[in-house]
C-alpha cells in the first residue's frame, strides 16, 4: 500500500493532528528505551475506543501490523515496529473512568501514568501498590502489557495480581472483556493472566480495571550499609526467617550508591559496598515493632550506619533517588552511557549472593562497568551495563556480556526477565528458558492473531507462523 | 554540531523523566514535542539520518527553554544545550520558522523586538518622567537596563516604573540608557543565531554602560540578566561592572537594612520562579528574601517549586510560533495556583507577567497577578 493511500485511510478515522507519517516523527518513534530501532510506517494517537476499533478492523483487512505504545519507557524493544506498521500511541487514552471504592477497584484507560493514578487515589485513602521505578513516566497499559512489578513486589506481588478486568480489542476488531468486577473467579480459562504480559501481541487494551488497596496507616524505612555486597543476600534471608515480609527490600551496590550521590548530592550516602532499603508498612504499632526488629537483624548481619525514618518527606526522597538510579548509573563513569540490556534478571532467593558476585566477575571479565541495584526481596536484580556508544567493540562486548548474564540466570533456575518483558531484547533466550511454554505461546498467538498483525516480531512468536 | 553535544545526546538513557515534566509535551502529547523526543530529533539530524522537516522544526521550536529537563535528568544530560545547538543548526541552514525570523529581522533593523522606534524606548516612563529627567545616560553608580518587553509593552510599564520609584525613594544613584539601550540580544541566542550582529548588540550595550561609569548593571528582566551575566562575558571577557537581577539588588539592600518595608500584607501569595533567573542562573533565594521582607506575607509554595518549578509558558520564543501552547501553559499554571487558593501571584519576569495576563483572558481564574517590584513599591512607606 502506498503512503498516499494509507494517508487517506487514516484520515477517514483520525483528524490530521491525530496521526502522522512525517519522516522525522517516525524516526523518533522508531526507538524506545532499548537499543533497538525500526521505523514504523505511521503513528496514530487515538482518543476514543471507536477510533481504535476502526483502526484494528482496517489493519486486519489490509494486513498492516499494529504496535500499541505507552510512554516508550520499555527496555525490551516491545514497541519497536520490527515489521513496520502503525504505532498506536495511547498517550491520549488517559482518562480515569470510574472509581469504585465499595468494590475497591478503579477503571482507567491504558494511557494513565502510574504516578498520576496514585496521585488521584491518595485523597480517597487508597493506592495502587505496584510501583515501578519508572512510576513518573510509564503508563498502566504498558505495565499490564509487560506484566510489570516494582518496589513493593515482595509484599504486594506484581500487576497480574491486581488486574480484575481488561477490555481488549482483538485482532479482528472484536471487543472482549476478559475479567469482571469480582475479586476472584474460577470461571473458565484465566485469559486475564494470558493477556497480562502479552506485550501487545494479542490485542489492544482500551480499559483496565485494577484492584486498589487502602493506604497503610504508617510506613517506616530502614536504610543500612554493608562492607560487603555478599552480606545483603543473607540479611534478606534472615529477615524472612524472622517471619517478616517487608513492604520492600531494595539493594544498591557500591556504584549505585555513587550514582545516587552524583544525581542527588544532598542524599550524601556513605561509602559502602552495598546498601539496603527496607520498608515496613501497616498499623502504627506494628510498624514501630517491625522497624526495631529489622534494625536488629540488619545489625546482626553486619550492617553499619543503620537509620530509621518514619518521616514521609525523607522516605519519599530516598525512594525517588532509588527509582531513577538506573538512568543515573552513567554519572559514575565518564564518557560511558547506560544501555538497557541484560538488565532484568530474576533468580531464586537462594542464588542472590552468588549472582551478585557473578555480576561483578562478569563486569571484570568483559571490562564493562555494571551498576547493580534491584528488588533483592524477590530476587529481581537490575544490572545496568554501561558502554561507550561510539565504540563498536563495546557493542560486541555488550552482546556477549548480555548473553552471559542471561545464561547465568537460566543456569541457576531463574528467568531472563522479572518485570520488563521479552520484547525484542530477550526473544532469543525464551527458547532456552521455556521451550515448552514458547511452543504453546506460538499456538495461542496463532489462534488469536492468525495474520500476526498485533505487534509482530516480538517474543520469538513469529516462528509459530512458519512452523 | 560539536562532539560534546553529540556525546550528550548519546548519554540519554531514554528513561522518559524529561518527558514526564516537559510542559510542551503535557499539552501536545506527541513524543516529538517532549524533551526526550527533541533529543532524538537532534540526534537524527546530527547523524544525517533525518532531514529537517516542518514537523521537526515546529517541534524544536515548541520548547519553552525552561531547562527543567536538564535540571531533573538522572543521566546528567544537558537537554537545553542540545536543543539550543539544534536551533543553531536550523538557523545556519536558513530554516527558522517565519515568525521567529521576523523577530530577528526586527532586531537587526530596529534594535528591539517590536520593530518600533528606539526614540520611544522611554515611553514606559510617562508616570515617572520627572524622576528620570537628569538620569538618562548620565554617570551613576547603578545602570538600570530595562529590556524590550518592559520598554514597549504598556501592560508591563509598571515594572520599571516601580523600580524607579523604589530607587528614587532610597536615593540610589542610577541611570538609564534611553534610546541607546538596544535589545540584550536574548532572542538571537534562543533562536540559535550566532551572527556577528549578536556581538555588535553586546558590545554596544556594554560600551554604553561603560560610558556612564556604572559599578553595577541591574535589570528587572531575567532574560536580560541571563544574557548580561552569562553571554556577554563570553563575548567581551570579564565585565567591568557587576551584573544583578533587580531582586538580587533589592535583597542586598534589605540585608544591609537600607530597604525596610513597613506596610504589611495578609493575602495568600505565591511566587513564580522565572526559569531564566532560577534554573538558568541558579537564583531562587533573592526574590524570596524580598517577599519575606514584607510584614505578614505568607508565601505558599506549590509542590513543584524552585529547581522543579514549572514554566509559565512565556519562554523559548514559543509564543511567536505556538501562541496557543503558550497561553494554555499559562492557564495550566493558573489552575494550579487556584487549586491552592492563591489570591495573589507574584512574578519577577516580564515574560511571565505578560503570558499570565494573556492567559487570564482564557480562563475563569480570579487570581491577581503582580510583579515583585510593583508589590514592593506599593508597600514602601
Amino acid at each position: 500500500m502506498d503512503k498516499d493511500q494509507l494517508n487517506k485511510l487514516l484520515n477517514s478515522i483520525f483528524t490530521t493532528d491525530s496521526y502522522s507519517m512525517d519522516e522525522a516523527l517516525l524516526y523518533v518513534y522508531s526507538m524506545d528505551a532499548s537499543t533497538h530501532e525500526y521505523s514504523p510506517t505511521a503513528v496514530v494517537m487515538p482518543e476514543t475506543k471507536d477510533q481504535i476499533i476502526r483502526l484494528v478492523k482496517l489493519a486486519y483487512e489490509l494486513e498492516i501490523p499494529l504496535i500499541p505504545r505507552g510512554a516508550g519507557t520499555g527496555a525490551s524493544g516491545g514497541v519497536i515496529a520490527v515489521h513496520g506498521g502503525i504505532i498506536v500511541d495511547m498517550t491520549k487514552m488517559n482518562r480515569i473512568l470510574k472509581l469504585d471504592l465499595e468494590n475497591i477497584q478503579i477503571i482507567i484507560e491504558p494511557g494513565v501514568i502510574h504516578a498520576d493514578l496514585n496521585k488521584y487515589l491518595e485523597p480517597f485513602g487508597f493506592f495502587f501498590p505496584v510501583v515501578p521505578g519508572s512510576s513518573d513516566m510509564c503508563t498502566i497499559g504498558g505495565m499490564v502489557g509487560n506484566s510489570a512489578s516494582g518496589l513493593g513486589a515482595v509484599k504486594y506481588g506484581t500487576i497480574k495480581d491486581y488486574v480484575l478486568d481488561l477490555e481488549v480489542i482483538l485482532p479482528e476488531g472484536e471487543i472482549a472483556h476478559l475479567g469482571s468486577k469480582v475479586q476472584k473467579t474460577a470461571s473458565g480459562y484465566d485469559l486475564l493472566r494470558l493477556f497480562v504480559g502479552s506485550e501487545g501481541t494479542l490485542g489492544i487494551f482500551t480499559e483496565i480495571t485494577l484492584k486498589i488497596l487502602p493506604i497503610p496507616e504508617s510506613r517506616g524505612l530502614v536504610t543500612a550499609f554493608f562492607k560487603e555486597v555478599g552480606q545483603t543476600g543473607n540479611t534478606m534471608v534472615n529477615i524472612f526467617k524472622a517471619k517478616i515480609i517487608p513492604a520492600a527490600i531494595e539493594l544498591l551496590d557500591k556504584s549505585a550508591i555513587i550514582a545516587v550521590n552524583s544525581y542527588k548530592p544532598e542524599m550524601n550516602l556513605p561509602e559502602a559496598d552495598a546498601m539496603l532499603l527496607v520498608e515496613l508498612d501497616g498499623v502504627k504499632e506494628e510498624v514501630a515493632v517491625l522497624t526495631k526488629k529489622i534494625y536488629q537483624i540488619l545489625k546482626d548481619n553486619g550492617a553499619f550506619q543503620i537509620s530509621t525514618t518514619m518521616d514521609d518527606e525523607e522516605r519519599v526522597k530516598l525512594w525517588n533517588a532509588r527509582k531513577l538510579v538506573g538512568a543515573a548509573a552513567q554519572r559514575v563513569y565518564d564518557k560511558y552511557a547506560r544501555v538497557y540490556a541484560g538488565e532484568d534478571i530474576t533468580v531464586p532467593l537462594s542464588e542472590i549472593t552468588k549472582t551478585l558476585l557473578k555480576l561483578r566477575a562478569l563486569s571484570q571479565e568483559f571490562d564493562l562497568p555494571i551498576v547493580v541495584f534491584g528488588h533483592i526481596g524477590d530476587g529481581n536484580l537490575h544490572p545496568a551495563i554501561l558502554i561507550q556508544k561510539d565504540n563498536p567493540a563495546h557493542w560486541t562486548k555488550l552482546e556477549q556480556l548480555t548473553d552471559a548474564i542471561h545464561e547465568w540466570a537460566i543456569q541457576v533456575g531463574g528467568t531472563v526477565t522479572g518485570e520488563h518483558g521479552i520484547g525484542l531484547a530477550r526473544a532469543k533466550y525464551l527458547q532456552k528458558e521455556r521451550p515448552q511454554v514458547l511452543k504453546l505461546m506460538r499456538k495461542i498467538k496463532k489462534a488469536i492473531d492468525p495474520k500476526n498483525l498485533m505487534n509482530p516480531g516480538k517474543m520469538d512468536l513469529d516462528r509459530g507462523y512458519t512452523i | 554540531m560539536n562532539d560534546a553535544i553529540i556525546n550528550d545526546m548519546l548519554k540519554c538513557a531514554r528513561c522518559g523523566k524529561c518527558r514526564s515534566i516537559c510542559p510542551s509535551f503535557k499539552e501536545n502529547k506527541w513524543e516529538t514535542t517532549s524533551a526526550r523526543g527533541r533529543i532524538l530529533l537532534s540526534l537524527g539530524l546530527a547523524k544525517n539520518q533525518i532531514k529537517p522537516t516542518n514537523q521537526l522544526i515546529s517541534d524544536i521550536f515548541s520548547c519553552f527553554f525552561c531547562k527543567n529537563c536538564s535540571e531533573q535528568c538522572p543521566s546528567g544530560v544537558n537537554v537545553s544545550s542540545i536543543i539550543e545547538a539544534t536551533r543553531a543548526t536550523l538557523f545556519n541552514q536558513g530554516l527558522l520558522p517565519p515568525p521567529i525570523q521576523v523577530l530577528l529581522n526586527n532586531l537587526d533593523s530596529s534594535h528591539n523586538i517590536f520593530n518600533l522606534d528606539q526614540d520611544d524606548r522611554l515611553l514606559w516612563a510617562m508616570n515617572v518622567e520627572e524622576l528620570l529627567e537628569d538620569r538618562i545616560q548620565k554617570k551613576a553608580e547603578i545602570g538600570f537596563f530595562i529590556g524590550c518587553l518592559e520598554s514597549f509593552k504598556g501592560s508591563l510599564s509598571g515594572i520599571p516604573e516601580s523600580l524607579i520609584l523604589i530607587m528614587d525613594k532610597l536615593k540610589i544613584d542610577f541611570t538609564v540608557l534611553g534610546e541607546e539601550e538596544w535589545c540584550c540580544g536574548n532572542p538571537y541566542y534562543i533562536a540559535g543565531d550566532s551572527r556577528e550582529i549578536t556581538k555588535k548588540f553586546a558590545m554596544h550595550n556594554i560600551d554604553q554602560m561603560k560610558k556612564v561609569g556604572v559599578k553595577t548593571v541591574i535589570t528587572t528582566c531575567p532574560g536580560c540578566y541571563r544574557v548580561w551575566s552569562s553571554m556577554y562575558p563570553q563575548i567581551y571577557g570579564p565585565l567591568p561592572f557587576k551584573v544583578q537581577h533587580s531582586s538580587q539588588f533589592l535583597a542586598e539592600l534589605i540585608n544591609q537594612k537600607k530597604l525596610t518595608i513597613k506596610k504589611g500584607l495578609t493575602q495568600n501569595i505565591a511566587f513564580q520562579d522565572p526559569c531564566e533567573l532560577g534554573r538558568h542562573c541558579g537564583e531562587y533565594t533573592a526574590p524570596r528574601v524580598v517577599l519575606q521582607a514584607i510584614p505578614g506575607l505568607q508565601l505558599i509554595e506549590l509542590a513543584n517549586t524552585k529547581e522543579t518549578s514549572e514554566c509559565c509558558g512565556g519562554g523559548g520564543l514559543v509564543k511567536a510560533l505556538h501562541p496557543k501552547l503558550a497561553s494554555t501553559q499559562g492557564k495550566n499554571k493558573l489552575d494550579q495556583y487556584d487549586a491552592k487558593k492563591i489570591d495573589l501571584l507574584i512574578t519577577a519576569c516580564p515574560s511571565c507577567l505578560d503570558n499570565y495576563l494573556n492567559s487570564l483572558e482564557t480562563c475563569q481564574s480570579s487570581i491577581k497577578i503582580k510583579d515583585i517590584h510593583e508589590l514592593v513599591a506599593e508597600h514602601l512607606e
